[in-house]
């Protein structure tokens, strides 16, 4: 009986957990597929959960983990792609681009990833927490990841009190309002006002004070002159309820952070410059790079799942064995006449398409979160740091040929063996600090060093244990004995990561002229160059490496093939006149091979 | 499919080729005396070089022959070679296969153009077809007689059109991907049998021209032994 009674129990225990107990979906889940947007009219909510009412007197922000919490599971979307740079548990995915760590004095730019790409370090590695990635990288973050991570030093723990965390910013994709306005986000966050920023960047409130010159003694729950947000009272309506343009982002919310700017082409003439042609057409951005829940957004290089069919292939060749997808959104079926299937094996969609045309000398560009443009007013910095070259045609991840953007790290390490650890610029400063900072002017670009400051810092930095190197410029320096050495090195190499856009209208693709738009001795393609961007200064000047030494290709065999490329309209009309006489000589002995088969039938037959 | 078609049949190529031979000899005997052998090979080496009593156009198609006899080697093992090992043809190989491939298709045209008249088939063809069939004789009639040889020729003629039109237009911006897939798909399968087809011409050609000098030095010692 009491057995009985036991298992009756253990079934209802399990029953419970596999129903009462599980998570609830929130209103804001699933699909129930209806296409309408929903209306967002709801009560907002600070960082303790308390509603916020046009009756405050001493106003909160909102939380939008708090307020969009409400009906969207918050844990669900932090592991999508915006918001997982932290976490080197959530895949990886394709290298990108990567945050990037200056500092002028040191002569340092190093790629920073905490997905662990190959050529990044993550900011464990540089000795950077997650509160200083925060103030290096606050201009283009979208929240969450380091901003959600607790601070651990002590002084950052006073600063987090007073600054709060970065959550993430759903507003800053997906508020249509017209006052939404990154720029804003980004000035709160220079003042390390991080909770503020929803408040401040949508327009529903304003706010006024900054956390980062408060004194670290400051207490925000009794302290006046602290940083407050007024909100605008009309926005609350009868039920203190605040209105919200929320639907799916438009491309200039993507823009903000995914732009990019040619500088070969000026300021001045930005103005010329074309959209990507699927932009031009009508598309916009989220209508390949789509995401559910998970807001791990289609990259368009999926190879399986329903993201396959979003990328180039998908759309415009589509599946050849199930039902057709090709023409999806209306693209256009490429008819590549006259390509070589080859060419789909080595390059990617891409190479032909994307990014401007190849040049003999790869030109300089600046993007979004690296540069940190788009920002208005006084906190517009016009970074020329790092120096970025692209298109470099090279072979990415996936073994094909793809336009790649690149810039040259340079760092102060240690070598044990063949292994390159960086030091972190206080480091070097602490050690060599006196040999770094001469009197030049405060320019924003490259300090020039010498040969003598590098050889210099190396015997500071360098001890019995571990020899110091520097990197730049494709280059490793250490010492040998006393005397500086420069040498080729696997981590001195570019960090390059693929681009996928602008794409080019099908009469701007590379191929468009036949084969002379690669296949000649000095074709860009293969045999363009691109900078040694070093602040290294030698007698020699800028060097420049081709970009066929950056593909992995012999040079001489590329060089050889491009140039059988000069008899290949030889090839053409000797095969097609060969063809012809060949073809005559059949047809001649054919057709006297027919006349022998009628004579000999006529000779035998009476005449009809 | 392409590479185990490949395979299979160069294997059986080769097989049947040899027991052709086994079957029906031809050349010196004994057969498999070291001095046989080794006049065998010399022979085979002589075959090479352009005989005394021809014209000047049969002294260029022996010559243009010899060239492409040169490029179909190159060719056949830049082609296959790769694709019987299980990879593909790139890089190196693909830069010399189409370098000997104009080279051996203009040998092709004028061979074809100078020898036509030779290898077009007439009566005494004709005639040789009932009495092959009824197998009468010491050799291979189909072998021996010319009339393989003649119909390996014609056959050779026209696959060298496909063979060759199939790379030439896949070059001009006439055809798109699926068209190139199939323009490659077509080449290398009339290729493959363009193979077959040579390497039996070239057998039997070197079988014609072995009995052609046995029967010629059988009838100078005849002459030589009358005379003694």
């Amino acid at each position: 009986m009491k057995k009985r009674r036991f298992l009756l129990m253990l079934a209802g225990v399990l029953f419970a957990a596999a129903t009462g107990f599980a998570e609830e979906e929130l209103i804001g889940e699933g699909n129930d597929g209806n296409r309408s947007g929903p209306v967002h009219c709801f009560e907002l909510f600070d960082e303790t959960g308390r509603q916020i009412k046009s009756t405050d007197e001493d106003p909160q922000p909102f939380s939008l983990s708090k307020t969009c919490g409400e009906c969207h599971n918050i844990e669900t979307i932090s592991g999508g792609w915006h918001f997982s740079g932290h976490n080197a548990e959530i895949e990886a995915g394709r290298p990108s681009q990567p945050w990037v760590m200056t500092d002028s004095v040191t002569r340092t730019q190093v790629p920073i990833s905490g997905r662990g790409w190959t050529g990044t370090f993550t900011p464990e590695q540089l000795g950077v927490t997650p509160w200083q990635f925060l103030k290096m990288n606050y201009s283009h973050f979208p929240g969450g990841s380091y901003g959600m991570m607790e601070a651990e030093e002590p002084d950052e723990i006073i600063r987090q009190e007073i600054s709060g965390k970065y959550e993430i910013n759903c507003l800053a994709c997906h508020h249509l309002g017209f006052a939404e306005d990154q720029s804003t986000a980004a000035l709160q966050a220079a003042r390390q006002n991080y909770r503020w920023i929803p408040a401040a960047s949508s327009g529903k409130g304003v706010v006024k004070g900054v956390a980062s010159s408060l004194d670290e003694f400051f207490d925000p729950e009794f302290d006046e002159g602290g940083v407050t947000v007024t909100y605008d009272k009309t926005i609350f309506n009868a039920e203190e309820k605040v209105f919200f343009d929320i639907g799916m982002p438009t491309n200039d919310h993507c823009y903000f952070c995914h732009s990019n700017q040619d500088l070969s082409v000026g300021e001045e003439h930005e103005w010329s410059q074309d959209e990507d042609v699927h932009l031009a057409s009508g598309l916009n951005c989220i209508d390949c790079h789509r995401n559910g829940d998970d807001h791990m957004i289609t990259r368009g290089i999926e190879t399986e799942g329903p993201g396959k069919a979003l990328t180039c292939e998908g759309c415009h060749v589509g599946e050849k064995d199930s039902i057709p997808a090709g023409g999806r959104l209306g693209a256009p079926h490429p008819s590549h006449a006259g390509i070589p299937t080859i060419h789909f094996e080595k390059l990617a969609c891409t190479a032909c398409h994307s990014g401007t045309w190849p040049a003999d000398e790869a030109g300089r560009w600046k993007t979004a979160r690296i540069h940190k443009t788009g920002l208005h007013g006084k906190h517009n910095l016009k970074l020329k740091q790092p120096h970025v070259y692209a298109p470099i045609m090279m072979t990415g991840a996936d073994g094909k040929i793809a336009p790649h953007k690149v810039f040259w790290p340079a760092y102060w390490a240690t070598l044990d063996g063949d292994t390159v650890t960086p030091l972190t610029p206080e480091a070097v400063k602490d050690a060599a600090g006196s040999i770094l900072k001469e009197k030049v002017e405060k320019i924003d670009d490259w300090r020039p060093l010498t040969e003598e400051q590098i050889a210099g810092v190396l015997a500071e930095l360098s001890t019995d244990e571990l020899k110091a190197v520097y990197i730049a410029g494709g280059k490793l320096y250490q010492l040998n004995g006393e005397k500086l050495a420069g040498a080729d090195h696997d981590a001195a190499q570019p960090y390059a990561w693929a681009i996928a856009h602008d794409v080019r209208p099908a009469e701007q693709s590379m191929g468009v002229r036949l084969c002379k738009d690669c296949h000649t001795t000095d074709s860009p393609f293969f045999f363009g160059t691109v900078e040694l961007d070093t602040p290294v200064k030698t007698e020699a000047g800028a060097e420049f490496v081709e970009v066929i030494q950056l593909q992995g290709i012999d040079r001489f065999y590329m060089w050889a093939f491009n140039a059988s490329f000069v008899f290949r309209p030889m090839l053409k009309i000797v095969a097609l006149l060969s063809c012809a006489l060949i073809g005559v000589v059949v047809l001649t002995y054919v057709l006297k091979g027919v006349g022998v088969i009628t004579t000999t039938c006529s000779q035998g037959g009476d005449h009809v | 499919m392409f590479r185990m078609v490949s395979i299979i049949g160069f294997v059986v190529l080769f097989g049947s080729l040899f027991l052709h031979h086994l079957v029906f000899p031809c050349g010196y005997k004994p057969r498999f005396s070291i001095g046989s052998i080794i006049r065998k090979k010399v022979h085979l080496l002589t075959l090479l070089f352009p005989e005394q009593q021809l014209n000047l156009a049969g002294k260029l198609r022996k010559l243009v022959f010899l060239v492409g006899l040169i490029c179909f080697a190159v060719l056949f093992l830049t082609g296959f070679l790769p694709v019987v090992c299980g990879g593909k043809m790139h890089g190196w190989p693909l830069m010399i296969h189409a370098t000997f491939a104009l080279v051996f298709i203009a040998c092709g045209a004028i061979v074809v153009f100078l020898g036509a008249g030779d290898y077009a088939f007439n009566k005494k063809d004709a005639d040789a077809i009932p009495t092959g069939c009824k197998c009468t004789g010491d050799g291979c009639w189909l072998t021996d007689t010319g009339v393989g040889a003649k119909a390996g020729f014609w056959a050779l003629a026209i696959l060298a059109l496909p063979v060759t039109l199939t790379m030439v237009l896949s070059m001009l911006p006439l055809f798109g991907t699926h068209g190139q897939h199939l323009m490659f798909e077509l080449h290398r399968w009339s290729a493959l049998i363009f193979a077959w087809i040579a390497i039996v011409e070239l057998y039997i050609l070197t079988r014609m021209g072995v009995l052609k000098d046995t029967k010629i030095r059988n009838k100078t010692s005849k002459n030589a032994n009358s005379n003694y």
